[in-house]
Protein backbone atom coordinates (compact mmCIF):
# COMPACT_ATOMS: atom_id res chain seq x y z
CA UNK A 1 0.00 0.00 0.00
CA UNK A 2 1.50 3.34 -1.00
CA UNK A 3 1.08 6.92 0.08
CA UNK A 4 2.11 9.91 -2.00
CA UNK A 5 3.88 12.88 -0.49
CA UNK A 6 0.78 15.03 -0.88
CA UNK A 7 -1.40 12.36 0.72
CA UNK A 8 1.01 12.19 3.62
CA UNK A 9 0.87 15.97 4.04
CA UNK A 10 -2.91 15.87 4.01
CA UNK A 11 -2.96 13.01 6.51
CA UNK A 12 -0.72 14.91 8.91
CA UNK A 13 -2.85 18.06 8.50
CA UNK A 14 -5.97 16.04 9.26
CA UNK A 15 -4.40 14.82 12.48
CA UNK A 16 -3.55 18.39 13.56
CA UNK A 17 -7.02 19.62 12.64
CA UNK A 18 -8.50 17.33 15.28
CA UNK A 19 -7.05 19.68 17.91
CA UNK A 20 -9.31 22.40 19.22
CA UNK A 21 -8.86 25.81 17.66
CA UNK A 22 -6.40 24.75 14.96
CA UNK A 23 -6.94 25.84 11.38
CA UNK A 24 -4.85 25.44 8.30
CA UNK A 25 -2.92 28.36 6.91
CA UNK A 26 -3.73 29.59 3.43
CA UNK A 27 -0.15 30.65 3.02
CA UNK A 28 2.47 28.03 2.02
CA UNK A 29 4.58 26.79 4.92
CA UNK A 30 7.75 28.38 3.54
CA UNK A 31 6.10 31.76 4.11
CA UNK A 32 4.20 30.85 7.23
CA UNK A 33 5.20 34.09 8.96
CA UNK A 34 3.06 36.06 6.53
CA UNK A 35 -0.19 34.93 8.13
CA UNK A 36 -2.32 37.83 9.25
CA UNK A 37 -1.80 38.59 12.91
CA UNK A 38 -5.48 38.70 13.67
CA UNK A 39 -6.05 35.07 12.68
CA UNK A 40 -2.63 33.54 13.24
CA UNK A 41 -3.42 32.00 16.61
CA UNK A 42 -3.20 28.19 16.17
CA UNK A 43 -2.81 28.52 12.43
CA UNK A 44 -0.59 25.79 11.09
CA UNK A 45 1.01 24.56 7.93
CA UNK A 46 2.54 21.18 7.10
CA UNK A 47 5.75 21.45 5.13
CA UNK A 48 7.09 18.47 3.23
CA UNK A 49 10.64 19.61 3.48
CA UNK A 50 12.94 16.89 2.10
CA UNK A 51 12.42 13.33 0.93
CA UNK A 52 15.27 10.84 0.73
CA UNK A 53 15.13 7.40 -0.84
CA UNK A 54 15.57 4.47 1.49
CA UNK A 55 18.20 1.87 0.63
CA UNK A 56 16.10 -0.78 -1.04
CA UNK A 57 15.47 -2.16 -4.51
CA UNK A 58 12.69 0.25 -5.52
CA UNK A 59 10.58 -2.36 -7.34
CA UNK A 60 7.87 -0.72 -9.44
CA UNK A 61 5.29 -3.15 -8.20
CA UNK A 62 5.81 -1.94 -4.64
CA UNK A 63 6.73 1.74 -5.08
CA UNK A 64 9.57 3.87 -3.79
CA UNK A 65 10.14 3.73 -0.09
CA UNK A 66 11.37 7.00 1.30
CA UNK A 67 12.04 9.00 4.37
CA UNK A 68 10.40 12.43 4.28
CA UNK A 69 11.06 15.27 6.64
CA UNK A 70 7.68 16.67 7.68
CA UNK A 71 7.60 19.99 9.47
CA UNK A 72 4.52 21.25 11.23
CA UNK A 73 4.65 24.98 11.77
CA UNK A 74 2.16 26.72 13.97
CA UNK A 75 1.73 30.02 15.78
CA UNK A 76 0.53 30.55 19.29
CA UNK A 77 -0.53 34.01 20.38
CA UNK A 78 1.00 35.39 23.56
CA UNK A 79 -1.36 37.74 25.36
CA UNK A 80 0.49 40.99 26.05
CA UNK A 81 -0.17 40.90 29.78
CA UNK A 82 0.43 37.16 30.14
CA UNK A 83 3.17 36.53 27.58
CA UNK A 84 5.59 35.03 30.07
CA UNK A 85 5.42 32.62 31.78
CA UNK A 86 1.66 31.87 31.57
CA UNK A 87 1.18 31.82 27.81
CA UNK A 88 4.76 30.69 27.16
CA UNK A 89 3.98 27.51 29.07
CA UNK A 90 0.54 27.13 27.51
CA UNK A 91 2.13 27.38 24.09
CA UNK A 92 4.54 24.54 24.86
CA UNK A 93 1.68 22.45 26.24
CA UNK A 94 -0.03 22.98 22.90
CA UNK A 95 3.13 21.94 21.09
CA UNK A 96 2.99 18.67 23.01
CA UNK A 97 -0.59 18.14 21.84
CA UNK A 98 0.51 18.65 18.24
CA UNK A 99 3.35 16.16 18.57
CA UNK A 100 1.08 13.54 20.12
CA UNK A 101 -1.48 14.09 17.43
CA UNK A 102 1.00 13.83 14.54
CA UNK A 103 2.67 10.63 15.77
CA UNK A 104 -0.70 8.96 16.26
CA UNK A 105 -1.73 6.00 14.13
CA UNK A 106 -2.16 6.42 10.38
CA UNK A 107 -3.64 2.95 9.93
CA UNK A 108 -6.71 4.34 8.24
CA UNK A 109 -4.54 5.89 5.55
CA UNK A 110 -1.68 3.45 5.22
CA UNK A 111 -0.72 0.75 7.64
CA UNK A 112 2.98 0.92 6.88
CA UNK A 113 3.52 4.65 7.34
CA UNK A 114 5.54 5.50 10.38
CA UNK A 115 6.19 8.94 11.78
CA UNK A 116 8.77 9.80 14.39
CA UNK A 117 9.27 13.07 16.20
CA UNK A 118 12.71 14.60 15.67
CA UNK A 119 12.92 18.09 17.16
CA UNK A 120 11.24 21.44 17.76
CA UNK A 121 12.56 24.92 17.04
CA UNK A 122 10.76 27.57 19.07
CA UNK A 123 10.90 31.26 18.38
CA UNK A 124 9.09 34.40 19.44
CA UNK A 125 8.37 37.18 16.96
CA UNK A 126 9.99 40.57 17.49
CA UNK A 127 6.61 42.03 18.33
CA UNK A 128 6.23 39.43 21.14
CA UNK A 129 2.78 38.74 19.75
CA UNK A 130 3.36 35.16 18.71
CA UNK A 131 5.40 32.14 19.59
CA UNK A 132 6.27 30.18 16.46
CA UNK A 133 6.85 26.46 16.53
CA UNK A 134 8.63 24.47 13.88
CA UNK A 135 8.18 20.81 14.77
CA UNK A 136 10.13 18.31 12.69
CA UNK A 137 9.16 14.69 12.10
CA UNK A 138 10.65 11.90 10.06
CA UNK A 139 8.06 9.96 8.07
CA UNK A 140 8.73 6.59 6.48
CA UNK A 141 6.36 5.79 3.66
CA UNK A 142 6.14 4.37 0.15
CA UNK A 143 5.02 6.44 -2.80
CA UNK A 144 3.22 4.73 -5.70
CA UNK A 145 4.98 4.21 -9.03
CA UNK B 1 -3.03 65.77 66.81
CA UNK B 2 -3.42 68.37 64.04
CA UNK B 3 -3.90 68.08 60.31
CA UNK B 4 -0.85 66.97 58.40
CA UNK B 5 0.07 68.16 54.95
CA UNK B 6 0.17 64.64 53.56
CA UNK B 7 -1.58 64.82 50.17
CA UNK B 8 -4.16 62.09 50.54
CA UNK B 9 -6.05 61.31 47.35
CA UNK B 10 -9.82 61.11 47.33
CA UNK B 11 -11.79 59.37 44.61
CA UNK B 12 -13.08 62.14 42.42
CA UNK B 13 -12.79 61.25 38.77
CA UNK B 14 -15.71 63.37 37.64
CA UNK B 15 -18.22 65.76 39.13
CA UNK B 16 -20.58 63.91 41.43
CA UNK B 17 -24.10 63.76 40.07
CA UNK B 18 -27.03 63.69 42.48
CA UNK B 19 -30.37 62.88 40.97
CA UNK B 20 -33.27 65.00 42.22
CA UNK B 21 -36.32 63.25 43.71
CA UNK B 22 -34.46 59.95 43.97
CA UNK B 23 -32.50 58.11 46.61
CA UNK B 24 -28.79 58.63 45.93
CA UNK B 25 -25.85 56.98 47.61
CA UNK B 26 -22.64 58.89 47.30
CA UNK B 27 -19.34 57.51 48.55
CA UNK B 28 -15.70 58.36 48.88
CA UNK B 29 -12.48 56.47 49.51
CA UNK B 30 -9.15 57.94 50.50
CA UNK B 31 -5.94 56.55 49.05
CA UNK B 32 -2.31 56.81 49.95
CA UNK B 33 0.65 54.66 48.90
CA UNK B 34 -1.55 52.48 46.76
CA UNK B 35 -3.91 51.41 49.52
CA UNK B 36 -7.20 52.65 50.91
CA UNK B 37 -6.69 54.71 54.03
CA UNK B 38 -8.48 53.35 57.09
CA UNK B 39 -11.39 55.45 58.33
CA UNK B 40 -12.67 55.74 61.88
CA UNK B 41 -15.68 58.04 61.43
CA UNK B 42 -16.82 61.08 59.51
CA UNK B 43 -19.55 63.49 58.55
CA UNK B 44 -21.05 64.58 55.26
CA UNK B 45 -22.28 68.04 54.31
CA UNK B 46 -23.94 69.11 51.07
CA UNK B 47 -23.89 72.83 50.41
CA UNK B 48 -26.29 74.39 47.93
CA UNK B 49 -25.21 77.00 45.39
CA UNK B 50 -26.67 79.75 47.60
CA UNK B 51 -24.45 78.67 50.49
CA UNK B 52 -27.15 77.05 52.59
CA UNK B 53 -26.63 73.50 53.71
CA UNK B 54 -28.91 70.82 52.36
CA UNK B 55 -27.24 68.20 54.55
CA UNK B 56 -25.38 69.43 57.57
CA UNK B 57 -22.65 67.24 59.09
CA UNK B 58 -24.61 64.01 58.88
CA UNK B 59 -22.80 60.91 60.08
CA UNK B 60 -21.41 58.77 57.27
CA UNK B 61 -21.57 55.00 57.00
CA UNK B 62 -18.17 53.33 56.81
CA UNK B 63 -17.95 49.90 55.23
CA UNK B 64 -14.54 48.43 54.47
CA UNK B 65 -13.06 51.94 54.74
CA UNK B 66 -15.46 53.34 52.14
CA UNK B 67 -17.42 56.29 53.52
CA UNK B 68 -20.92 56.70 52.14
CA UNK B 69 -24.01 58.76 52.65
CA UNK B 70 -27.47 58.08 51.26
CA UNK B 71 -29.72 60.99 50.32
CA UNK B 72 -33.35 60.04 50.72
CA UNK B 73 -35.60 60.98 47.82
CA UNK B 74 -37.65 63.25 50.07
CA UNK B 75 -34.51 65.24 50.92
CA UNK B 76 -34.05 66.09 47.24
CA UNK B 77 -37.44 67.63 46.39
CA UNK B 78 -38.31 69.17 43.06
CA UNK B 79 -38.14 72.63 44.61
CA UNK B 80 -34.35 72.44 44.56
CA UNK B 81 -32.59 74.17 41.70
CA UNK B 82 -31.13 71.83 39.17
CA UNK B 83 -27.61 72.34 37.93
CA UNK B 84 -24.13 73.18 39.07
CA UNK B 85 -22.67 74.66 42.19
CA UNK B 86 -23.36 72.07 44.86
CA UNK B 87 -20.43 71.19 47.11
CA UNK B 88 -19.87 68.02 49.09
CA UNK B 89 -17.72 68.21 52.18
CA UNK B 90 -16.52 64.97 53.70
CA UNK B 91 -14.96 65.45 57.13
CA UNK B 92 -13.22 62.15 57.78
CA UNK B 93 -11.35 60.92 60.82
CA UNK B 94 -8.59 58.44 60.10
CA UNK B 95 -8.23 57.58 63.77
CA UNK B 96 -10.17 58.35 66.92
CA UNK B 97 -9.03 61.50 68.64
CA UNK B 98 -7.34 62.96 65.58
CA UNK B 99 -8.49 66.00 63.64
CA UNK B 100 -10.76 65.51 60.66
CA UNK B 101 -9.47 65.76 57.10
CA UNK B 102 -12.05 67.58 55.01
CA UNK B 103 -12.31 66.61 51.35
CA UNK B 104 -14.40 68.78 49.04
CA UNK B 105 -16.02 67.64 45.84
CA UNK B 106 -18.19 69.52 43.43
CA UNK B 107 -21.59 68.09 42.68
CA UNK B 108 -24.50 68.74 40.37
CA UNK B 109 -28.15 68.23 41.09
CA UNK B 110 -29.59 66.65 37.99
CA UNK B 111 -32.85 65.47 36.57
CA UNK B 112 -31.22 62.43 34.93
CA UNK B 113 -27.75 60.98 34.89
CA UNK B 114 -25.99 60.20 31.64
CA UNK B 115 -24.96 56.58 31.24
CA UNK B 116 -22.51 55.21 28.66
CA UNK B 117 -23.62 52.93 25.84
CA UNK B 118 -20.38 51.09 25.05
CA UNK B 119 -19.79 47.61 26.41
CA UNK B 120 -17.36 44.75 25.74
CA UNK B 121 -19.31 43.45 22.76
CA UNK B 122 -18.88 46.77 20.97
CA UNK B 123 -15.12 46.33 21.18
CA UNK B 124 -15.01 42.69 20.10
CA UNK B 125 -17.31 43.49 17.19
CA UNK B 126 -14.43 45.55 15.81
CA UNK B 127 -11.65 43.12 16.77
CA UNK B 128 -12.85 39.56 17.01
CA UNK B 129 -9.57 38.44 18.56
CA UNK B 130 -9.78 41.00 21.36
CA UNK B 131 -11.60 38.58 23.65
CA UNK B 132 -8.76 36.08 23.44
CA UNK B 133 -6.18 38.80 24.10
CA UNK B 134 -7.80 39.85 27.35
CA UNK B 135 -5.37 39.70 30.28
CA UNK B 136 -5.99 36.76 32.60
CA UNK B 137 -6.41 39.21 35.48
CA UNK B 138 -9.55 40.67 33.85
CA UNK B 139 -12.92 39.17 33.07
CA UNK B 140 -13.88 42.04 30.77
CA UNK B 141 -12.50 45.26 29.33
CA UNK B 142 -14.67 47.28 31.69
CA UNK B 143 -11.79 49.15 33.43
CA UNK B 144 -10.69 50.60 30.08
CA UNK B 145 -14.28 51.42 29.11
CA UNK B 146 -14.85 53.20 32.41
CA UNK B 147 -11.62 55.14 32.21
CA UNK B 148 -12.46 56.27 28.67
CA UNK B 149 -15.92 57.33 29.83
CA UNK B 150 -14.56 59.45 32.69
CA UNK B 151 -12.04 61.02 30.32
CA UNK B 152 -14.84 61.96 27.92
CA UNK B 153 -16.95 63.45 30.70
CA UNK B 154 -14.05 65.56 31.94
CA UNK B 155 -13.17 66.66 28.43
CA UNK B 156 -16.75 67.66 27.70
CA UNK B 157 -16.57 70.12 30.55
CA UNK B 158 -13.02 71.37 30.09
CA UNK B 159 -13.61 72.12 26.42
CA UNK B 160 -16.95 73.79 26.94
CA UNK B 161 -18.79 70.94 25.30
CA UNK B 162 -21.67 71.14 27.72
CA UNK B 163 -22.96 69.40 30.79
CA UNK B 164 -23.13 65.67 30.36
CA UNK B 165 -26.39 65.28 32.27
CA UNK B 166 -28.17 67.60 29.84
CA UNK B 167 -27.33 65.36 26.90
CA UNK B 168 -30.45 63.43 25.99
CA UNK B 169 -28.86 61.30 23.27
CA UNK B 170 -26.18 59.12 24.91
CA UNK B 171 -25.48 57.33 21.62
CA UNK B 172 -23.94 60.58 20.38
CA UNK B 173 -20.84 59.72 22.38
CA UNK B 174 -20.69 56.10 21.23
CA UNK B 175 -17.98 56.34 18.58
CA UNK B 176 -15.66 58.56 20.55
CA UNK B 177 -16.13 56.38 23.61
CA UNK B 178 -15.40 53.22 21.66
CA UNK B 179 -12.31 54.64 19.94
CA UNK B 180 -10.93 55.97 23.20
CA UNK B 181 -11.52 52.61 24.92
CA UNK B 182 -9.70 50.80 22.13
CA UNK B 183 -6.89 53.33 22.26
CA UNK B 184 -6.41 52.70 25.98
CA UNK B 185 -6.48 48.93 25.49
CA UNK B 186 -3.99 48.78 22.63
CA UNK B 187 -1.71 51.31 24.28
CA UNK B 188 -1.69 49.27 27.47
CA UNK B 189 -0.93 46.12 25.49
CA UNK B 190 1.89 47.88 23.72
CA UNK B 191 3.35 49.08 27.01
CA UNK B 192 3.86 45.45 28.02
CA UNK B 193 5.89 44.45 25.01
CA UNK B 194 9.11 46.37 25.54
CA UNK B 195 9.53 47.66 22.01
CA UNK B 196 9.08 50.98 20.30
CA UNK B 197 6.67 49.93 17.56
CA UNK B 198 4.42 47.10 16.48
CA UNK B 199 0.80 46.24 15.74
CA UNK B 200 -0.52 47.25 19.15
CA UNK B 201 1.19 50.61 18.90
CA UNK B 202 -0.15 51.12 15.37
CA UNK B 203 -3.67 50.28 16.50
CA UNK B 204 -3.49 52.57 19.51
CA UNK B 205 -2.31 55.44 17.32
CA UNK B 206 -5.05 54.72 14.80
CA UNK B 207 -7.78 54.75 17.42
CA UNK B 208 -6.45 57.88 19.06
CA UNK B 209 -6.60 59.61 15.70
CA UNK B 210 -10.12 58.31 15.08
CA UNK B 211 -11.16 59.39 18.57
CA UNK B 212 -9.88 62.90 17.92
CA UNK B 213 -11.64 63.04 14.55
CA UNK B 214 -14.86 61.77 16.08
CA UNK B 215 -14.58 64.21 18.95
CA UNK B 216 -14.64 67.15 16.55
CA UNK B 217 -17.86 65.88 14.99
CA UNK B 218 -19.86 65.12 18.12
CA UNK B 219 -23.30 66.62 18.23
CA UNK B 220 -26.19 65.69 20.43
CA UNK B 221 -29.72 66.46 21.49
CA UNK B 222 -29.57 68.74 24.46
CA UNK B 223 -31.82 69.97 27.24
CA UNK B 224 -30.70 73.55 27.84
CA UNK B 225 -33.40 74.47 30.32
CA UNK B 226 -33.28 71.33 32.48
CA UNK B 227 -36.91 70.50 31.79
CA UNK B 228 -36.20 66.91 30.79
CA UNK B 229 -37.22 67.43 27.18
CA UNK B 230 -35.20 67.87 24.03
CA UNK B 231 -35.13 71.57 23.30
CA UNK B 232 -34.65 71.13 19.58
CA UNK B 233 -35.10 67.47 18.71
CA UNK B 234 -34.62 68.12 15.01
CA UNK B 235 -31.64 70.37 15.44
CA UNK B 236 -28.67 68.71 17.04
CA UNK B 237 -26.23 70.73 19.06
CA UNK B 238 -22.55 70.67 18.18
CA UNK B 239 -20.28 69.88 21.08
CA UNK B 240 -17.90 72.72 20.35
CA UNK B 241 -19.62 75.71 18.88
CA UNK B 242 -17.65 77.91 16.55
CA UNK B 243 -16.92 81.22 18.18
CA UNK B 244 -16.23 84.12 15.84
CA UNK B 245 -14.07 86.74 17.46
CA UNK B 246 -14.58 89.24 14.65
CA UNK B 247 -17.73 91.01 13.51
CA UNK B 248 -19.73 89.80 10.54
CA UNK B 249 -18.48 92.69 8.43
CA UNK B 250 -20.31 95.52 6.78
CA UNK B 251 -21.97 93.40 4.14
CA UNK B 252 -22.50 90.31 6.24
CA UNK B 253 -25.70 88.42 5.73
CA UNK B 254 -28.18 89.23 8.43
CA UNK B 255 -29.06 85.60 9.09
CA UNK B 256 -25.53 84.92 10.24
CA UNK B 257 -25.50 87.83 12.66
CA UNK B 258 -27.70 86.17 15.16
CA UNK B 259 -25.89 84.26 17.82
CA UNK B 260 -27.92 82.03 20.03
CA UNK B 261 -25.47 80.43 22.36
Amino acid sequence: MSLSVSQLRAAVATQVLTLAGFSQSHIPPDYFGRNENSVAHKRFAVQMSISNAMLERQRRSIGVMMESIVRVKFAYRLRPKDAYPTDYDLAMDTEQLVINSVIASYASVQSSVEIRYTRTVRDITDSTEYMLFDIEFNAYHTIPT
Amino acid sequence: MGIESTPYSSTSKVIELIQREAANTTEITIHRNGVIVGLDSGTYTLIKPDGNKLVDAAAVTITANVASYTHAAVDLPDTLNLGEGYIQEWALYFAAGESAYTFRRTASLVRRRLYPVVYDGDLTSVYSDLASLRPSSLTSYQPYIDDAWFTILRRLRTEGGGLEYLIISPESLFESHRHLSLYLIWRDFHSSLGQSNGRYMDLSNEHYRLYQDEWKRINFIYDYDHDGKADEPNNRTAKTPVVYLSTHGRHGNYRYRRSRY
